[in-house]
């Protein structure tokens, strides 16, 4: 209790001093994984350096910020003592899409299946850019990245926008076959008349 | 070259068989010195704590990674994968972050 009263109290007192770019950097993180922890270790002087100890589901990593240099991103499974970054990244955002990215490819190779934020982060498409083009709210993608009962037009739909197509199969205990809806062979109809 | 897991044993191998010393300034120093020499002799990576940016080697803790110590009487310094704790009378504990106790070499009382 008293070492989470003192990294509070370091904190608050802190809090006032974050950098713009360490918060900024939180923003868009919390902002893009909902369920995202993130814990923030505040240097004594606000102008050292900052640690960020991130989880998403199974997926942790830690992020250094120095003034000087930027984000210090670690991408090697090696670690030994007193590490300096693989990858050192000035720009908020760039830092930001680099973590949506290894997040994504952690998941990618782990036993985990993914969903459709793990594809969009693999395919480097902001949410943004995906409401733009799909004529939607940037917080509707968001909401419907988050849903896990979703109608099948709608995946089609922004798995497309992405640059991907969605495809069906079955399985039975005597054959698999793919399947697609009537509504996209009648699509696939009208198109070729 | 030996991996840094292997360099790391070795310096904490090093730490724990080091005179101990009395005060905090003396306990950072042996650190640092303890894990350049480690470094030195296993790597042939050049020495540049001030390029920050991964080139192989591992570097003792830097000045601006000190932060509020939850422990009185010691200073409190942080990297990737350690917190390391520097005690005022030559103590030195060094913790992954995740909690385990890595080396608790204390410092010269007398």
């Amino acid at each position: 209790m008293r070492n989470k009263q003192t990294r509070e109290m370091a904190l608050a007192h802190n809090s006032t001093k974050m950098h713009e770019q360490v918060s900024r950097f939180i923003e868009l993180l919390k902002r893009e994984f909902p369920e995202i922890a993130i814990d923030v270790d505040a240097p004594k002087n606000p102008d050292g350096e900052w640690w960020l100890d991130i989880s998403v589901g199974d997926f942790t990593t830690a992020v250094a910020w120095r003034p000087a240099f930027g984000f210090g991103l670690f991408t090697s499974e090696e670690s030994g003592f007193g590490d300096k970054p693989n990858e050192v990244y000035r720009d908020v955002e760039l830092a930001y899409r680099r973590i949506c990215k290894l997040e994504a490819s952690y998941r990618l190779h782990s036993t985990q299946k993914m969903w459709l934020r793990d594809l969009r982060h693999l395919t480097d498409i902001p949410q943004t850019r995906l409401a733009d083009l799909l004529g939607k709210e940037q917080a509707e993608i968001s909401r419907l990245e988050q849903r896990e009962d979703v109608k099948l037009s709608t995946i089609a739909a922004y798995v497309r926008a992405i640059g991907g197509e969605l495809l069906l199969s079955v399985r039975f205990p005597r054959f698999e076959a793919g399947i697609e809806p009537p509504a996209e062979l009648n699509k696939k109809t009208r198109a070729s008349t | 070259m030996a991996t840094k897991a292997e360099r790391l044993r070795e310096f904490l191998r090093r730490l724990a068989n080091a005179e101990p010393v009395r005060t905090h300034d003396e306990a950072y120093d042996l650190l640092s010195r303890t894990l350049t020499g480690v470094e030195n002799e296993y790597t042939d990576i050049p020495v540049d704590p001030e390029k920050w940016k991964e080139d192989g080697r591992m570097y003792p803790p830097q000045p601006d990674s000190e932060r509020e110590s939850d422990r009185p009487g010691f200073r409190l310094y942080r990297s990737r994968a350690h917190k390391i704790y520097i005690g005022e009378h030559g103590t030195i504990k060094i913790y992954e972050v995740k909690g385990r106790c890595v080396i608790n070499k204390l410092g010269k009382w007398r």
